[in-house]
């Protein structure tokens, strides 16, 4: 520094600038960016016949089949993979609009809008529906199958999350706020999503809360999840339908990536509901704005 | 690493500065010097001069040579006033920080040289603070008002730069009252026995002004005018008083049975009427409007599905529709029987006021899909009233690029 004093102002000002250039270069932090995790496998739409419109709810039955409520004309349709695309196998009329859907290994259960009975559904003995009673005054909301047949319903009216297993019915927790959405975590416990507050949160067999975590905005905008998958262990999947994406967290609940964002194309969202990862580890997503459903593979974890 | 990294930068960016530094000016009466050229006579006669101006030490905050920064000045504005200012760091940290201070716009109320108010206030302070919040001329028209409203002296319930309490209050819920208005038997008396101090008191009564007596808001719901308090509270002196004698549902439902089984049933449900929870957007004592909103107008709605918008100074998110058009013009906010609880079908809500539109307009409805998706086209396949960022609500310029996202032919023709 005490040499440059003795050069001409010029040179002083060419070594400054050398500095500085060098010392940015240096100090820049490698971009971290979200990784972009999904790409568009398959876009799944209705028939002539039985178009898709308003898709509500997803529930998966196996790999290669899974049912989506569609709550224009009040149908579920059951679609089945054809080589790499979906094709529209049965619809089946519901008797009220559905809200949410779930299949416990065996049918599809659905909920239906002010009706105390959610619709059970076995596609593979022909489709019919039978109603399965719920204790009078649910309100039945998010829906969620859990290991063992046992299923859990959300009753909005009374803010108490019910765990249903053969005729019994169990007050599992009460949620103060309003649940969005309802996965299993794989083992004993379950996800809750709670839209106005952005969060999601994890609660053990007992109803004791394992984790919170904020999902992240997308800018300005708060996330709104509205639906969730998760992997035994491993990321959480949740879908945010005001930032028409999904967000992935890890499993200390850290972003791992985003895939999607708003559009009308292929490969884009626009305010979408219901969210199920299939046993090949494909996610469907029921884009509600666009009417459709849409498959996407998943392809990268954490990253830079 | 982070931390090495800014200190590598720190020693660096220290060199650069010092290989670069002019030789040291000769010391200069900067007042004299700078108002050579700049009138700063007047504030610098005010009666609370900033000490720094006062001082003529225009270079505290001004470099007189060259800055990246308007007005010559060192650093961002705000960053620059924290620097001496300090006490004002703290405050930054609160959750609630009023948008001039958050945006660094510090000069909006003090004016940086002198000003003629106490605490270098451009004007009043119930002037300054009305010259933002428009709503203060419709409360000053009203009968009844909070003496500390009334005398001007907002601060005596909001903090001017930030807060830990939602719309800056001093203290939280009812503690900002309790500080002036005590609880005694007479209070008791006078709220049914029950122990209101324990709930936020502006649920209730409006704090600025109203036209009714006790500074209650407009509208009072009628079980709660006539004091039947035991409609559905159990009594004051029960051990949870404010308790529901019933399920919210079944409480509003035994009067507006219509409006809850409609709610309830409904399709698409709001998220909050989906299970009864009336008191989200109603208040069943006293609120804004005919429908006793907790809040007054669209702001019942935003402040679930835009929070913080309004201050957040994000353009392009949730742009009102211009004219008279509220949130429930369109939407159903009990629920509907479509998505996005549209109270009708979507091309017939706008035809309704953009009539000659709906009649000349692109071909729409089920005969006509939408390429990209499938879906029969409508008005929101090209307009997005909420968050258009072209003219007339487009989602793309419309002299090539909406058409182009469907009509992908047109961009090859000529070629």
């Amino acid at each position: 520094m005490l040499a440059l004093t003795s050069r001409p102002w010029p040179a002083r000002a060419l070594v400054a600038v050398a500095i500085c250039l060098w010392g940015v270069a240096a100090v820049a932090p490698a971009q971290v960016q979200a990784n972009r995790i999904l790409t568009s496998s398959a876009v799944v739409d209705g028939t002539k016949e039985e178009p898709l419109r308003w898709p509500v709810a997803l529930a998966a039955a196996s790999d290669d089949e899974f049912a989506v409520a569609d709550a224009w004309k009040s149908r579920l349709l059951v679609f089945r993979r054809v080589g790499a695309s979906w094709s529209l196998e049965r619809a089946i009329a519901l008797p009220a609009t559905p809200v949410a859907a779930a299949h416990d290994g065996r049918r599809y259960l659905v909920a239906l809008r002010g009706r105390d009975e959610l619709a059970v559904v076995d596609a593979a003995a022909g489709g019919g529906v039978v109603r399965r009673a719920l204790p009078k005054s649910v309100v039945p909301g998010a829906l969620a199958a859990l290991p063992g047949g046992a299923l859990l319903v959300w009753d909005a009216a009374s803010g108490r999350l019910l765990e249903l297993r053969g005729d019994e019915v169990a007050v599992r927790q009460t949620i103060d706020e309003t649940v969005t959405a309802l996965a299993s975590d794989g083992a004993d416990g379950y996800w809750v999503a709670i839209g106005e507050a952005g969060e999601v949160r994890r609660y053990d067999r007992v109803g004791r809360e394992l984790a919170r975590w904020r999902v992240p905005a997308d800018g300005p905008v708060p996330a709104w999840p509205a639906g969730l998958a998760a992997e035994v262990g491993g990321r959480l999947f949740v879908l945010d339908r005001h930032g028409h994406r999904v967000v992935a967290l890890d499993s200390d609940g850290r972003l791992a990536g985003v895939g999607s964002g708003r559009g009308w194309e292929p490969g884009l969202l626009m305010l979408p509901k219901g969210l199920v990862r299939l046993a090949g580890g494909d996610l469907l997503v029921g884009d509600q704005g666009n009417g459709r459903v849409q498959s996407f593979a998943i392809v990268g974890g954490i990253g830079r | 690493m982070n931390a090495m990294r800014w200190i590598v930068a720190g020693v660096v960016l220290g060199a650069a500065a010092a290989a670069a530094e002019l030789p040291p000016a000769q010391a200069v009466d900067q007042r004299e010097v700078c108002l050579q050229c700049h009138d700063l006579a007047d504030a610098l006669a005010a009666r609370v001069p900033h000490p720094p101006a006062a001082r003529g030490e225009c270079t505290s905050c001004h470099n007189p040579h060259v800055a990246r920064f308007e007005k010559l000045l060192r650093a961002q504005p705000g960053p620059l006033c924290v620097k001496c200012h300090q006490e004002l760091a703290a405050e930054l940290a609160r959750p609630e920080v009023h948008a001039p201070v958050a945006e660094g716009r510090c000069a909006t109320c003090h004016p940086p040289h002198g000003a003629d108010h106490a605490g270098l206030l451009a004007r009043p302070a119930a002037e300054l603070c009305r010259s933002c919040h428009g709503e203060v001329e419709a409360w000053q028209q009203r009968q009844v008002r909070h003496e500390p409203f009334a005398r001007g002296r907002c601060a005596v319930c909001h903090e001017p730069h930030a807060s830990a309490n939602a719309r800056l209050l001093k203290a939280e819920g009812s503690r900002v009252c309790t500080g002036c208005h005590t609880i005694d038997d007479a209070f008791r008396q006078r709220h049914g026995g029950y122990p209101v101090e324990r709930a936020a008191c502006q649920t209730c009564h409006d704090p600025h002004a109203s036209s009714r007596k006790g500074l209650m808001r407009e509208t009072v719901h009628a079980p709660f005018a006539q004091g039947a308090c035991g409609t559905c509270h159990a009594a004051g002196s029960a051990a949870e008083p404010f308790a529901l004698l019933k399920p919210q549902r079944e409480l509003c439902g035994d009067c507006h049975a219509a409006e809850v089984a409609a709610s309830l049933a409904a399709p698409f449900p709001h998220v909050s009427a989906g299970g009864g929870e009336c008191t989200d957007c109603h208040n069943p004592h006293a609120g804004e409007g005919e429908a006793l909103l907790q809040r007054e107008g669209d702001a019942t709605c935003l402040a679930c599905h835009d929070p913080g918008g309004a201050s957040s100074g994000q353009p392009g998110r949730h742009v009102t529709h211009t004219g008279d058009v509220a949130c429930a013009s369109c939407h159903a906010p009990h629920g509907g029987e479509r998505p996005l609880l549209f109270a009708r079908d979507q091309v017939e809500v706008c035809g309704e006021c953009h009539e000659h539109q709906h009649g000349i307009t692109h071909p729409l409805g089920e005969s006509t899909l939408d390429p990209r998706s499938s879906n029969p086209m409508d008005c929101g396949s090209c307009h997005g009233i909420h968050f258009a960022p072209y003219p007339k609500y487009m989602h793309a310029s419309e002299s090539r690029d909406l058409c182009v996202g469907c009509h992908k032919d047109i961009g090859r023709r000529g070629q």
